[in-house]
């Protein structure tokens, strides 16, 4: 079992960083930024997590009113922020979250928007993460999706939680991808994800793969183990320390039923 | 990619929940993930007036269906204490003031609960909710599955059956025309049979009086609440809707049953409305599956585009399905006698099953005589059915060690009885016919093989969720 809780942090959301970092992106920039050591690595694994959680930030962002354009800008300039800054240095240690930290200095970055604006038409952020237009799109129908609520910090936490169920879906993906099992991962996702189409028999599709019926429940039942152990490594990259992982999850589900 | 609700957000076939962007579910992702990690994801009780909707093991709502316009839940009823199904209907928030809107729902919803026929799902209650965001209505629960998703999986019905449901939606429409109601939304979804083959129309008037937002606005904005496959060409129009909308809807239904398809698929409306009001019938679809003349001129008058040619009220209609049913029966000879249950071998076995399902000892006894007796025959008459074998049997044992609850008793009764008729475990069938695709009577094989599918299949769901 924990050969394969292994083999899925290491996915690293599709991208094979995981033999850089091999546990908790987030303790690892915490640390760095105590230590001042090695900060080229907390700054990518920052980068790296700002990626999979930009759409949650644009939304927030968005909800203060901005149009999208400045939103995107306005997010980007704050991740570049961060990084050059080493913002996270001055995290706190007993708050042990990343989503919260992020939360608490984008709030920051923003009541401070105009001035920061001016550094940046001064040429002041140098740093920038590559934003893709799929990406931006996404971010952006994530927003329209909860933009009915009125509370900014439960629609910043409900996109977080929906970011990180689907990085934990993406990270799976890539390692059946990595397995050349990619195929069988589509005709299986519905037994995680759901779906539109109401699934075929067990019977039918066990057919339909050319495998025997209990070889597809040792498939399905495989997938979603697997699954819930790429959930708890996506939400052990943005926590300091393992006994925060149940109550990340508690306080994600909640956030999650509570509409 | 999903379903379009009339928000335009699809929907997760399993739970009924939204989906995201790229067609997830996250409620499902998240129970998912959260399984086995001791904390607790049932959602909190789903509730409207009297009615509880009442939730899978793994705490799932119970979605009986979902379209366009609402979900349909299994709810129980916590006055009456019986079970009902629930439907949901999202209201559009430019109706939600609307006292015409309210008006209106509440006199279609006063036809609908009048209107008592059995070839008509009662509609028991309704009501909306405290905020007006979703109106409800409380409907008798029937067992069984819609014409729509019988052709999907069994393909397309004999000219025989066929006809014979169509017999049973006209009787409904004419018990409708007695209340002035009309149903302004049938089609195949809307259709159910029951496990005794009779048919349940559902929907009555109920979900269009609502989603149509007092008048014919939708039309106009070019967003046609619900389906509009089977709807008459009138409806797109915005002219006057009567019985002959039902009756054009009806002829449209009898094709999809007779062919599988609908005779004006589209996936536009403007394309729909197009091929209505343009297009002839496609008859060779129907000459392709040989359906005969009588039928073929029958679809003809219920689908002209004029309403003035149609059957001009559901009496005129059901004396034109009566006399070409009266043709189709001189020109193939064939009995209307009902012939599903003609095999006495398996009406013993069914007989056998009630008794077993309300006593425990007797299910005891069955399943250790039958679990034995599957261990020492030859597995080689059985390899067909080998797998539906062992589990049954571990249904039944799960269901008498009280592990497993989530199965009716009229469908542990054909599971019961199907197992009977597998292994005899009692010597009670004299003449040991073999099963599934060997016993010589279709109509056994068909309603044996359905139902005990889809409840073998509900709990090897539950089986792999335990798992």
């Amino acid at each position: 079992m924990k050969e394969t809780v292994n083999a899925n942090t290491g996915a690293g959301n599709g991208q094979d960083r995981s033999d850089v970092f091999p546990s908790t992106h987030w303790s690892l920039v915490l640390a760095a930024g105590r230590s001042q050591a090695e900060p080229e690595m907390a700054g990518a694994a920052l980068a790296e997590l700002c990626q999979v959680y930009w759409a949650p930030l644009y939304g927030f962002v968005r909800s203060r009113g901005h149009t999208v354009h400045d939103a995107q800008d306005l997010t980007q300039s704050f991740f570049a922020y961060v990084l050059e800054h080493k913002i996270y240095a001055r995290a706190d240690r007993q708050k042990g979250r990343f989503r919260s930290f992020l939360l608490a200095s984008l709030k920051n970055f923003l009541a401070d928007a105009a001035d920061r604006e001016r550094t940046l038409k001064r040429g002041g952020a140098q740093i920038f993460l590559p934003l893709h237009e799929e990406q931006a799109r996404e971010a952006e129908s994530l927003f329209q999706t909860h933009s009915g609520m009125s509370n900014e910090d439960r629609l910043f936490d409900r996109s977080w939680a929906e970011a990180l169920l689907a990085a934990a879906l993406e990270r799976l993906l890539a390692d059946y991808k990595r397995e050349g099992k990619e195929q069988l991962f589509k005709e299986l996702r519905m037994f995680v994800a759901g779906g539109a189409d109401s699934p075929p028999a067990y019977a039918e599709l066990a057919d339909r793969l050319r495998i025997a019926e209990s070889t597809l429940r040792s498939h399905v039942t495989r997938l979603r183990a697997r699954y819930r152990e790429a959930l708890r490594a996506e939400v052990r990259r943005t926590v300091d320390s393992e006994t925060r992982v149940d109550q990340e999850l508690r306080e994600l589900f909640h956030v999650l039923t509570e509409m | 990619m999903g379903k379009p609700l009339a928000s335009g957000v699809g929907v997760c076939s399993m739970c009924g929940k939204p989906l995201n962007a790229k067609g997830d579910c996250l409620a499902c992702l998240l129970r998912t993930g959260l399984e086995g990690t001791g904390i607790e994801t049932k959602p909190a009780g789903l509730a409207f007036g009297d009615f509880e909707v009442e939730q899978h093991a793994d705490g799932s709502w119970w979605e009986l269906g979902h379209g366009a316009i609402g979900v349909t839940y299994r709810a129980a009823d916590k006055v009456l204490r019986r079970r009902v199904a629930l439907k949901v209907i999202e209201v559009p928030p430019a109706a939600r003031g609307s006292q015409a809107v309210r008006d209106r729902f509440l006199r279609e919803a006063r036809a609908a609960a009048a209107l008592r026929h059995p070839n008509v799902a009662a509609v028991f209650q309704f009501g909306t909710s405290p905020d007006a965001t979703h109106c409800y209505y409380a409907m008798e629960l029937v067992e069984g599955e819609t014409l729509a998703a019988r052709v999907r999986r069994d393909g397309p019905l004999n000219s025989k059956d066929a006809l014979k449901i169509a017999i049973q939606i006209a009787r409904a429409l004419m018990a409708a025309a007695d209340h002035d109601l009309i149903h302004r939304d049938l089609k195949p979804s809307n259709i159910m049979l029951t496990t005794e083959s009779e048919v349940k129309v559902i929907d009555f008037g109920l979900a269009k009086a609502i989603t149509d937002a007092g008048g014919e606005m939708d039309l106009t904005r070019g967003e046609f609440v619900g389906t509009p496959t089977f709807a008459s060409p009138e409806q797109f129009g915005g002219g006057p809707v009567d019985a002959r909308s039902d009756i054009y809807a009806l002829g449209g239904t009898l094709w999809f049953a007779l062919t599988g398809l609908a005779p004006h698929p589209g996936k536009t409306l403007d394309e729909i409305r197009e091929r209505k009001t343009r297009d002839g019938l496609p008859v060779a679809q129907l000459i392709a599956r040989k359906v005969p003349e009588p039928l073929v001129k029958l679809l003809r008058s219920t689908l002209a585009i004029d309403p003035g040619k149609r059957p001009a009220s559901a009496r005129e209609l059901m004396e034109a399905i009566q006399s070409c049913r009266r043709k189709l029966t001189r020109r193939i000879g064939a009995s209307s006698e009902e012939t599903a249950f003609r095999s006495k071998a398996f009406a013993r076995a069914l007989t056998n099953a009630k008794a077993c399902v309300s006593d425990p000892e007797s299910l005891r006894a069955l399943f250790d005589s039958a679990a034995r007796k599957a261990s020492a025959i030859s597995k080689k008459p059985f390899k067909q059915n080998w797998a539906y074998l062992q589990t049954m049997l571990r249904l039944i044992r799960a269901y008498y060690r009280g592990e497993y609850v989530q199965v009716s008793d009229d469908a542990l009764v054909w599971i019961i009885a199907a197992l009977n008729y597998l292994v005899d475990p009692f010597d009670l069938i004299p003449d040991k016919t073999p099963f599934l695709g060997l016993v010589d009577d279709a109509h056994v094989v068909e309603l044996v093989m359905g139902k005990t599918r889809r409840t073998l299949d509900a709990f090897m769901t539950w089986e792999t969720a335990v798992r």
